[in-house]
């Protein structure tokens, strides 16, 4: 009745089906004569996807040094990053944002391995443009190489404005009176989607620089001197978010449509505008094959202080703290800013780099070249750039301008009042 | 022979090395699944409590110890009531419509009618999409520019009926319950086809020649019938609904102006936008604590009535 050699036999098996698990659970460690492997965390996910994998290559067959590539949305990133690092077995070098909210925090928490020293080394502070050094530097310390430098303004589709006899607008008043006019001739005249919401920073930092100024913008962002309820701030929200609405300038329910839904507007020649950033330039050149576009900053409301392009770096690159290669680490990154590869980010990627590079042998669309054009006289001194602020603001502070901006677009608060509430959560955030 | 083995021993003469020796093959057994249960549900559960108590950031080592700071701001937060005021919403509505489009759905395939591998394989379908796809076909649905809902109306005339249905406060948590609604009827629908299955139909004969109508044999005689599975349906529904997030996430991010944030999407922000993972654990044991009590009253509930 009993099979005593059947049940050790059964749990003979058990025993090394429980033993495997064990062993997975602790790895064996790996022989020291293997390649070094670098484990990058990216979020180029968009037409750039196979210039990236290119150059990532490039590197392998250079070095000998093996790179690893897993590419985030950057919802995906944001939900994993802090696990992964804080677990210590993450990523070695990780592309994400750079603003307090996200490498801030992982920064603080001791997560990224400072660059100072690897700076000096490789001469990164020659290369970079400072304010884009300042941006990716947390508690005097650099911790992150930034790849782009953003401009936000507005996109203008130069074909049709041609073929209307429309010419763009430099001023609030004359952006209603265009808007008048294309609405009757059948187009929407600019498109925007604020679902989920986080679009309206955008248009907030670009009417907000221009009502305060970037000087009175800067000193109330990173000197906390200054109120968010002013009349500027005021007459900023109320601009955009209720009067170019109620004049009928953008798509029907801004707050319904996605950022996606909206580019598709201005790409297929419904909407004649979309106001947006500068990390479109290359969406916008696989998408529109047959127009020309252009990007203008954004038309002055009355009562401004000048007219800005507010700026920003995107994502940066950091390295992990724990990263058992760091040197390998630094020297990918500095591959990466090499002058010949900044070639391909401009030219293939259609990135903008907050470091100067040799466009002449390059074939650069006229819009990506615009837009480097305003860097270069940024950088000259020529022109002043504006803040982006949600990239400078603290989180709970982002969190009530956009749920307020929706509010604002469906008649549900006014701008008075989002001023309000943006000046009581500010003061919460700095205490 | 049988009964030895099911009788159990008593004492000393039946100590717990002979109960080790005896049933060793079954715990060894159950070990992989009780060490995996315990690594990935209860450690989690035990280490969120904790959290609760903490102002950890989500990042790094875990924050300063506060107490009961995290549950006395909860006590006073706008927000996590107005989430829930949503997650009841969706509760209800969300529970009550599967039931009845999926119990119509089974009443009228249950006789197996001409077509019925078609109907059945088209009204399940949804239940195989998955949530973000289900989101995402809807919010097209939905486009306030070229969505077929608007365009639809404006064709029959309706036009001022149409709006942007995800981007308006007072619509959007209904228009993204409709696609909740329209995903869950598929697998109620097949539960229920299935316990139709054991419902007598002498009965229903009995109730026929007696002079009931159509209503009062549903009411008064299938239903009664299909009591269970009405209760594991109901319990399902009710804990996804306090938990619902991917559909919500992905079609409005919990906007506009918070008027469709739901207990899980404002945890998700609190711990991955806001970096308060100390007060989105608490705000997840919140949920835990709400599904767990709805489930077991309703349960119970059932339970009582049955007897």
């Amino acid at each position: 009745m009993k099979h005593p050699q059947r049940r050790r036999s059964l749990v003979g098996t058990i025993s090394a089906v429980l033993l495997l698990m064990v062993i997975s659970v602790f790895p064996v460690a790996t022989s020291a004569q293997e390649p070094v492997e670098l484990l990058i965390w990216d979020q180029f996910t968009g037409p750039e996807n196979e210039v990236v994998n290119d150059i990532y290559q490039q590197f392998t067959d250079r070095t000998d040094i093996e790179i690893v590539r897993e590419s985030f949305d950057t919802d995906q990133m944001r939900q994993t990053v802090n696990t992964a690092l804080s677990s210590g077995t993450g990523p070695d070098i990780i592309f994400y944002d750079a603003g307090p909210g996200y490498a801030g925090v992982l920064a603080e928490a001791g997560l990224l391995l400072p660059l100072d020293e690897m700076a000096t080394q490789y001469g990164w502070r020659d290369r970079i443009i400072p304010s884009a050094i300042q941006g990716a530097t947390i508690d005097d310390q650099l911790y992150g190489m930034p790849l782009q430098i953003d401009l936000i303004g507005a996109y203008y589709n130069q074909t049709i404005f041609a073929e209307e006899g429309y010419t763009p607008p430099t001023t609030v008043e004359e952006l209603l009176a265009f808007c008048t006019q294309a609405s009757e001739a059948g187009y929407i005249p600019m498109a925007f989607g604020n679902n989920p919401g986080w679009q309206g920073f955008h248009q907030f930092s670009m009417l907000a620089n221009d009502m305060l100024g970037p000087d009175a913008l800067g000193q109330l962002l990173l000197e906390n001197e200054g109120t968010w309820d002013s009349p500027e701030i005021v007459s900023a929200i109320k601009t955009f978010f209720v009067d170019l609405q109620e004049a009928g300038c953008f798509n029907p329910d801004p707050n319904a449509l996605t950022y996606d839904d909206a580019n598709s507007l201005f790409y297929t020649g419904e909407a004649l505008m979309t106001p947006t950033g500068s990390w479109l330039v290359g969406d916008i050149a696989e998408n529109m094959p047959d127009y020309e576009v252009g990007m203008i900053p954004f038309p002055t409301p009355t009562g401004a202080q000048g007219q800005y392009w507010p700026s920003g770096i995107g994502s940066a690159f950091f390295i992990s703290a724990s990263s058992p290669n760091p040197t390998e680490a630094g020297q990918f990154v500095d591959y990466l800013f090499s002058p010949e590869v900044a070639q391909r980010w401009v030219g293939e990627a259609n990135f903008t780099l907050p470091m100067e590079v040799d466009t002449s042998t390059l074939q650069i669309s006229p819009l990506a070249q615009s837009v480097l054009d305003v860097l270069a006289s940024a950088s000259a001194g020529e022109i002043q750039l504006g803040y982006n602020v949600d990239v400078l603001a603290p989180a709970a502070f982002n969190d009530t301008l956009q749920n307020g901006l929706q509010a604002v677009l469906l008649g549900d608060m006014t701008p008075e009042q989002l001023a309000s509430e943006l000046q009581s959560t500010w003061e919460q955030t700095q205490l | 022979m049988a009964q030895l083995v099911t009788q159990p021993r008593s004492g000393a003469r039946y100590g717990v090395g002979r109960h080790w020796s005896r049933y060793r093959a079954g715990y060894l057994f159950l070990a992989p699944s009780v060490i995996l249960y315990a690594m990935f549900m209860i450690y989690p559960f035990f280490q969120s409590i904790y959290l609760s108590f903490t102002d950890w950031n989500g990042v790094g080592e875990i924050g300063d110890f506060v107490g009961l700071q995290n549950y006395r701001e909860m006590i006073r937060d706008d927000l996590l009531w107005q989430s829930l005021g949503h997650n009841a919403i969706w509760v209800v509505l969300g529970t009550i419509g599967p039931l009845i489009l999926g119990l119509a759905l089974a009443m009228l395939l249950w006789r197996q009618p001409k077509g019925f591998t078609l109907f059945r394989t088209v009204y399940f379908l949804p239940q195989v999409l998955s949530p973000v796809i289900i989101a995402i076909v809807w919010g097209w649905v939905y486009n306030p520019v070229f969505g077929l809902l608007n365009e639809g109306l404006d064709a029959i005339g309706l036009e001022t009926i149409s709006r942007g249905w995800l981007g308006d406060s007072s619509t959007a948590l209904y228009a993204v319950l409709v696609a909740a609604i329209w995903a869950e009827t598929g697998f109620v629908f097949v539960v229920f086809l299935a316990g139709l299955q054991s419902v007598s139909r002498d009965l229903l004969e009995a109730a026929t020649l007696d002079g009931a109508n159509a209503w009062q044999r549903l009411k008064d005689v299938t239903i009664p019938q299909l009591s269970n599975v009405i209760t594991v349906i109901t319990a399902l529904l009710l804990i996804g609904g306090f938990s619902v997030f991917d559909i919500i996430f992905v079609m409005t991010g919990g906007g506009p102006n918070h008027s469709t944030e739901v207990i899980a999407t404002y945890t998700y922000t609190e711990a991955f936008v806001q970096n308060r993972a100390g007060y989105s654990a608490t705000l997840s044991l919140i949920l835990t604590v709400i599904s767990l009590v709805a489930s077991v009253v309703f349960i119970r509930f059932r339970e009582r009535g049955a007897q």
